[in-house]
């Protein structure tokens, strides 16, 4: 046995290690909780505390009859406030295997402590599978999510919403104030598993709903414009289309769209915009409403005034104006209802181009219509330094202004009002989350634009478009209906001229006649390959008249004395087919030319015109030139659009003779060569058309 | 040194007073590390661990009034049996990190009855040794009796538990009058093995242990087995760091680098230092701590209950603490020089450095000072074995200090 004779430098060397040990901790324990305490308590406030939302509902959107157009359901979001990375990794494989997300757990790791989303928006069925998985350190929370029962309908104008059911577009933003909801706050303590904890003590924003909105918009109205739209922009395979329908003496719209198709897979994704407000066009021979209701306006001519309008073109300035076809000595009432360019400029010369632009303004023409929609566009009607007889010329047949649907819908609305210009609205009462009406819109009038035996006049006018005038193809017997066609070449913005084969083809107009109460316009963009608004845009109008009155009929009851067989149980009016409405055996399509021609025409000359029309265009389709003369050269290119060959014009105006004839399959053919009529300009004209080498238009002002 | 002028019985009083202070400062925090804990069973631990310090001061009482001696007898036994046990988990604990048997009412933390085995086992050895203390022999012996308990228990893995072996190893044969040159010899090739991690530290490190030989001169032999050591261990550096399993690269990797991933290993040390900073001078108040209370604090009752002691009662109570445990070990290597018999003059020191590397260990990691190992706190932590092993200590070392005088 041994005694310890420990030396008393190795107990030193012990007692400085536990002394010096005890320093250094306490050094350290200074530093961390005395020197450093402020940051540490800030970290601990970071991780603790918290604040979650809320949430409430957006308010929702209704049309006149109370019927949802858009409204906030609830849906369930699942997301953790855990740091433990343990935790973190435990929830992200166990959810990640629910919900299919990879990465889920890597995400999630990237910002422990802090709010991460598992799953938002989940539908029910999975929502009630991660509920069931009873994870300690997961929470839910109810948002809402916006829904269309109707799907697309009115996406135009209703707009959409983000992903955080924040308005984007259309109403949806032009009334987020009022739809937007108003989240709560509570203040929430978490712990280091995720785990939250209300706490009673501290304050809380209770959550609002939004306010709801009813509309002036007629969802059956709505519905069949769309259908109507749709059917006209495939079938004439247009670029895109709109229709606008006003309520006359109150200026509610009642149904606006937009239609494109190549949009329209995935619409709702797709419209950013009111097209309706926010797109312009040239308005073409729709305009001239503008010009004759000014000089009805001013009693400038009585309805049988006489003007020469030449054989198809006519010099202004130096400038040449043309028509479809030689008019020569025309009526202003014929004027108007074969839409003459030339008579049209050389009535209205007398109007002065002052009063035309005042009374273009007046119609609402250059500026915002105020609907309630976001980013009207004002459209282009300039003022000009001096106003010259070809400024005049020009702007009384549509061009060089360019407009919205909605501008020219509102002034049709007008007219139709016997020339009070009503204030087209959107938007009828808005209702607070307590269903107490906090705003409404009133009917009000803008101002007179013409007098009432003008606008009556117009009217009249307007109806003999359709009875005799252009639009006699859409003219049906069941509705009475007016308007105006137009067809407009579209600029070319690249060559700041126009394009010989692209038209807007338009139809303005109202119905009934007697007592109007809806007036509206249809544009198609671009149809082929007939472009004329009475065959393309007018029949659209007048199925629209005839579907909406029925619709009245029905509601009102009518139906079921006078017509029960019609139409039963009608949710939105069927459409009538084809058969029954032309009598016709085929059902219209591409190659029919004739279901669009029903034989109505009064004057005999158009009469003859329409046949050769209908025979040139069953040959193009038949894959053989047909024989052009007598036909102008734009419907020879309309026939021949699309067909492949290059056409070489000479000269302007009506077809005389063709190279090669008549009989020769279109597939062989390189060049056509049409010679037409020489032109009244003189020899420099037709020698200078000669020159231009290939189709050259016809209708070209610029 | 007036720690040295202290009646036996006030230090005997005074260690008891330490202890005892640990020991219910710990029940208290753990009740209220627990106190929110969603599993009643969790929230009863502060009961049991009132259990366990009844029957830790039986076994407290049972030690003191055993003469120490009386191990001198068993201390190879017991250290067989430690070994047998060891193994024995070594060949049932395929399935991870099995390091207990369950006796049924207790699981028995085999590690805990290694530190006291091996303490045994060294006092006994290097009492009864007659080979001289630079004896080369028995320098190997001490080294192969440590080694064993020790490999087994990495194989646990326990890394934590080896350390307190390699301290128990050192400081014991320090205290048993081991030449400076071995322990040169012993230290050196540890320092080495760390120095290693960049080429030039570990040139300098060298450069500086052969200096060093050059100045004691211990022999060619000696220093040709230095220098040999020293270069071994270096080289095995990276096969070391690659047997390392990732857990404890990453909390080597986080020490040196706290930034490194905050998420991962650093999210425990990061966590504890912003519960214990939070704290302040007063602390938040007993059972107000929030981080302890919302269980940011990870192993709250266990490894990391300093750090809600450092929340709950802030610098104050780190000091009670800090000053008790220092005051405790101070007394202890007292007791450990006074003691007139080496036997018991060794087992008191093991104990001490049982004790003081554990505490430094857990309270240096719960300050972000040291690397995170699975140490609990002697007398605070939650766990029965803990709890008696340091109790058992206390015993031997208020033994010791009542009867010093014996042989």
């Amino acid at each position: 046995m041994k005694s310890a004779r420990v030396s008393v430098p190795r107990l030193a060397v012990l007692f400085f290690l536990i002394i010096a040990g005890w320093i250094a901790v306490l050094v350290r324990f200074v530093q961390i909780q005395i020197v450093e305490g402020a940051r540490y308590d800030n970290l601990v406030a970071e991780q603790c505390w918290g604040e979650l939302q809320l949430s409430a509902r957006r308010g929702a959107i209704y049309d006149c009859r109370n019927n949802v157009l858009a409204f906030d359901i609830p849906k369930e979001s699942f997301f953790t406030y855990a740091g433990d990375p343990a935790t973190l990794r435990e929830i992200g494989r166990v959810v990640s295997k629910v919900t299919g997300e990879k990465g889920l757990v890597k995400r999630l790791l990237e910002r422990p402590g802090q709010y991460n989303s598992l799953v938002k928006c989940a539908d029910p069925d999975l929502a009630s599978r991660i509920a069931a998985l009873d994870l300690d350190s997961v929470r839910s929370n109810v948002e809402y999510r916006r829904l269309y029962p109707f799907g697309t309908l009115g996406v135009d104008y209703l707009g959409q919403v983000n992903v955080d059911n924040i308005g984007v577009s259309g109403l949806e933003v032009a009334l987020n104030e009022d739809l937007n909801a108003h989240p709560g706050l509570a203040a929430f303590q978490r712990d280091g598993k995720g785990r939250v904890y209300r706490l009673s003590d501290r304050p809380v924003v209770h959550p609002a709903d939004g306010c709801d909105v009813t509309l002036t918009v007629d969802h059956e109205y709505q519905q069949i414009a769309e259908e109507e739209l749709r059917e006209a922009v495939n079938k004439w395979t247009a670029k895109a289309g709109m229709v606008v329908l006003i309520e006359v003496k109150s200026g509610r719209i009642l149904a606006a769209d937009y239609y494109c198709p190549s949009e329209d897979s995935n619409a709702v994704e797709n419209v950013f915009k009111s097209r309706l407000v926010t797109d312009l066009f040239e308005p073409g021979s729709t305009f001239k409403l503008v010009a004759f209701a000014g000089m009805l306006d001013q009693e400038l001519y009585p309805l049988h005034a006489t003007t020469y309008a030449g054989m198809g073109e006519f010099q202004f300035n130096g400038r040449t104006l043309h028509d479809d076809k030689p008019h020569g000595e025309i009526s202003l009432r014929r004027a108007f209802e074969l839409s003459s360019n030339i008579a049209t400029a050389r009535f209205s010369q007398k109007l002065a181009g002052k009063l035309l632009y005042k009374y273009a303004r007046d119609f609402g023409f250059g500026q915002p219509p105020e609907t309630g929609l976001p980013e009207e566009e004002r459209g282009r009607l300039v003022k000009p330094r001096n106003f010259t007889d070809f400024w005049t010329a020009q702007v009384s047949i549509g061009h060089g202004v360019s407009v919205t649907a909605m501008q020219m819908a509102v002034a049709f609305a007008t007219v139709a009002n016997d020339g009070m210009m009503m204030q087209p609205y959107l938007v009828e009462e808005i209702r607070n989350d307590s269903r107490r009406t906090t705003q409404r819109s009133i009917q009000h009038e803008v101002r007179r634009v013409i007098s009432v035996k003008a606008a009556r006049v117009l009217q009249d006018l307007m109806g003999g478009v359709v009875d005799s005038g252009t639009a006699k193809a859409a003219r049906l017997d069941d509705v009475s209906f007016g308007g105006k066609t137009g067809t407009a070449q579209k600029p070319n913005l690249s060559t700041s001229g126009y394009y010989q084969d692209r038209y807007m083809a338009s139809f303005g107009g109202f119905y009934p006649r007697e007592n109007p109460r809806v007036a509206g316009i249809v544009v198609l963009d671009d149809p082929q390959p007939v472009h004329y608004g009475g065959y393309t845009t007018g029949p659209v109008f007048a199925e629209i008249a005839r579907r909406t009155t029925l619709l009245e009929k029905t509601r009102n009851g009518w139906i079921a004395e006078s017509a029960g067989n019609r139409a039963t149980a009608l949710s939105s009016v069927p459409r009538q087919s084809a058969k029954s409405q032309h009598g016709l055996d085929s059902v219209p399509d591409f190659g029919n030319v004739a279901q669009w021609i029903d034989g109505k025409s009064t004057g005999k000359q158009s009469q003859i015109l329409e046949r050769r029309m209908i025979a040139c265009a069953d040959s193009v389709f038949a894959g053989i030139v047909p024989d052009f003369s007598g036909l102008s050269v734009r419907e020879a290119l309309s026939l021949l659009e699309g067909s492949g060959c290059r056409i070489r014009v000479i000269g302007n105006g009506l077809v005389e003779s063709q190279f090669p004839c008549t009989g020769i399959a279109i597939a062989d053919l390189d060049t056509l060569l049409l010679d037409c009529s020489p032109s009244k300009g003189g020899k420099d004209e037709a020698q200078r058309a000669t020159e231009d080498s290939t189709s050259k238009g016809s209708h070209r002002q610029r | 040194m007036s720690i040295l002028r202290i009646k036996d019985s006030h230090s005997a009083l005074l260690l008891v007073g330490c202890g005892l202070l640990l020991s219910l400062f710990g029940i208290a925090v753990i009740h209220s590390a627990l106190a929110s804990s969603s599993s009643a069973y969790e929230r009863g631990f502060y009961l049991r661990q009132t259990l366990w310090l009844f029957l830790s001061l039986g076994l407290f009482a049972a030690v003191v009034s055993i003469p120490v001696r009386l191990s001198e007898v068993f201390a190879y036994v017991f250290y067989a049996l430690v070994i047998v046990l060891l193994i024995g988990l070594l060949l049932k604990g395929s399935s991870g990190a099995a390091r207990w048997y369950n006796l049924g009412f207790m699981n028995l933390q085999v590690s805990e009855v290694a530190k006291l085995a091996v303490i045994f086992v060294l006092a006994r050895y290097l009492s009864y040794s007659r080979r001289p203390v630079n004896s080369m022999r028995r320098f190997a012996y001490v080294i192969m009796l440590v080694g064993v308990p020790m490999l087994l228990v990495l194989t646990q893995p326990d890394l934590g538990t080896a350390l307190v072996f390699v301290a128990l190893l050192i400081v014991i044969l320090f205290w048993s009058g081991l030449p400076l040159t071995y322990m040169i010899l012993l230290v050196s090739p540890g320092v080495s093995l760390i120095a290693s991690s960049h080429w030039l530290s570990w040139l300098v490190f060298f450069a500086l242990v052969l200096l060093l030989l050059n100045l004691i001169k211990p022999g060619i032999w000696f220093s040709t087995t230095t220098v040999v050591v020293n270069l071994m261990s270096g080289m095995i550096m990276p096969f070391v760091w690659n047997k390392l399993h990732d857990y404890q690269k990453m909390r080597i990797l986080v020490f040196l680098d706290p930034g490194r991933d905050p998420l991962g290993a650093g999210y425990q040390i990061i966590q504890s230092k912003v519960a214990i900073g939070s704290g302040g001078i007063w602390g938040k108040g007993y059972m107000a701590g929030t981080q302890t209370s919302l269980a940011f604090i990870p192993e709250r009752h266990t490894d990391f209950i300093f750090s809600v002691l450092g929340e709950e009662f802030g610098f104050w109570g780190g000091l009670i603490v800090l000053t008790a445990f220092a005051a405790l070990l101070l007394l202890g290597v007292r007791v450990a020089f006074k003691a007139r018999n080496k036997f018991t003059s060794l087992i008191v020191i093991g104990g001490v450095t049982v004790l003081a590397f554990q505490y430094a260990v857990n309270i240096g990691m719960a300050l972000g000072l040291m690397p995170v190992t699975g140490l609990p706190l002697p007398f605070v932590s939650y766990g029965g074995s803990s709890l008696l092993l340091s109790w058992t200590i206390l015993g031997m070392l208020v033994n010791a200090e009542l009867n010093w005088q014996e042989y």
